[in-house]
């Protein structure tokens, strides 16, 4: 119950220093997306499934505050988040790499089906790669090793409380 | 956990399904509830952080000003005695320019509004396109498709209006496209924002006839072709026009600064015969 209410409060406060604070830290029109952050990371550290269930509700919101079509970012952060974890069979949660590698994937592979999606038929591929996509990409890697961190010990702390709770002869 | 753990595949499926059949139904039925019980909650936390990042932000400017204060008040002093000066002139003006109206018998061109100010409290975080979100809605008095202005000029309209917010689309997002008309000489085109312009706040026009005469600097102001937008508001001007390629490619510049908006004000009605233009709250 309570790891339900802290996503509910991750989506809140990801939502919300998106859409408000990242303004600032705009660099060249470009700034980081906190939800591929948060469900790259949910994803690594719990599975797949909860990464895609957070991812669908990030896209919700997206979808009611930005959006023209309820459930296309729904639909793109909910893949982002089933698929992140897939290529990777066994690693360390510590290994902060991998979350990184992942990220920078994850923000190429959303970036892409939302162009396609959207601007196919109008937009220039090229430049949409080189000044949209990449540096988003690569803007997004670097903040993940700040966040990661974070979200890890909380998921540690969540984990520890959940097995001092539960009873093993039930 | 345990129950997530054991059907993965068909939860997974069930969200698909969920996240598909959304984008399908949200095309033909209203599923105003969803956005109205997340805009219940998220919009005021989102005014709040608006208002106290905007109130931090004025009084850390506040320390800053202090130093050039008195320069800048010596220099605004002067300034309103100009503007006291050619309010007298613009009086007489327009005193003039009514009667030769009621003269001529012309409709006017720059009708007068009843505005709202809303607090832009949202901006797109995607990055591909130019949508923000109001905190105003249908409880306000507001619609879709009403034209949304800034202090200088158009700024958009909104696609579209819930209980207590708006969606608003710039004119510089690669998805919207505006009829307009070049002031100087009647030509009617579109402006239509693009993904490679939209950085830098400007959009691109295109005119009907493509041997439109128009010169860098020319007024471009919304046409009477537009059902949704009144005739003769102002856009901007012509920035620059590239005609090296095989198609001209003409850059606006908007007056508005979509870049950094704070607060927008939106065009409720037309306004009757001495009202004042301001709704009051």
């Amino acid at each position: 119950m309570l790891r339900v209410l802290i996503n509910i409060f991750l989506l809140l406060f990801g939502f919300i220093i998106n859409s408000s604070l990242f303004e600032c830290i705009k660099l060249q029109g470009v700034k980081p997306d906190l939800f591929i952050i948060f469900i790259v990371s949910i994803s690594v550290l719990r599975s797949d499934v909860e990464g895609a269930i957070f991812g669908f509700f990030a896209g919700f919101m997206c979808d009611i505050f930005f959006g023209r079509t309820l459930g296309f970012f729904a639909l793109i952060y909910m893949f982002v988040g089933y698929l992140s974890t897939r290529p990777f069979k066994y690693f360390y949660r510590e290994n902060y790499l991998i979350p990184m590698l992942l990220c920078f994937f994850a923000t190429i592979f959303f970036e892409i089906v939302t162009f396609v999606f959207s601007f196919s038929m109008t937009g220039n591929f090229f430049y949409a790669i080189n000044k949209i996509i990449l540096p988003k990409a690569i803007y997004n890697t670097i903040l993940i090793l700040g966040i990661y961190p974070l979200i890890y010990l909380l998921n540690k702390k969540l984990e520890q409380r959940e097995i001092k709770n539960s009873n093993f002869f039930n | 956990m345990r129950f997530l753990r054991r059907n993965k595949k068909n939860i997974f499926l069930i969200i698909l399904a969920m996240s598909v059949t959304l984008i399908f139904t949200s095309t033909f039925f209203n599923l105003s509830f969803f956005s109205d019980t997340v805009g219940f909650i998220v919009i005021p936390i989102e005014k709040f952080f608006c208002v106290s990042s905007n109130w931090f932000g004025k009084k850390i400017n506040f320390f800053i000003d202090i130093f050039n204060a008195e320069n800048e008040n010596i220099a605004l002093k002067r300034k309103v005695e100009l503007y006291d000066l050619n309010s007298q002139r613009f009086k007489m003006l327009e005193n003039e320019n009514k009667k030769l109206t009621a003269l001529l018998n012309i409709k006017r061109n720059y009708e007068n509004y009843l505005l709202t100010a809303a607090n832009v409290v949202a901006k797109d975080n995607g990055g591909w396109f130019n949508v923000f979100v109001i905190d105003k809605g249908l409880n306000d008095g507001l619609k879709n498709n009403m034209v949304v202005l800034s202090v200088n000029g158009l700024v958009g309209k909104i696609i579209e209006c819930r209980n207590n917010f708006a969606k608003v689309s710039s004119i510089i997002d690669p998805k919207s496209s505006i009829s307009i008309k070049n002031f100087r000489t009647g030509d009617l085109g579109f402006a239509k924002g693009d993904l490679k312009l939209k950085y830098d706040g400007l959009c691109s026009v295109e005119f009907l006839d493509s041997n439109a005469e128009i010169i860098e600097g020319d007024e471009i102001v919304t046409s009477h072709l537009s059902e949704i937008f009144p005739q003769g508001l102002l856009l901007g001007y012509v920035k620059k026009i590239d005609d090296s390629a095989d198609e001209k490619s003409i850059i606006l510049e908007p007056v508005a600064d979509l870049k950094h908006l704070d607060y927008v004000l939106v065009i409720v009605r037309e306004l009757q015969e001495s009202e004042d233009f301001f709704m009051e709250e």
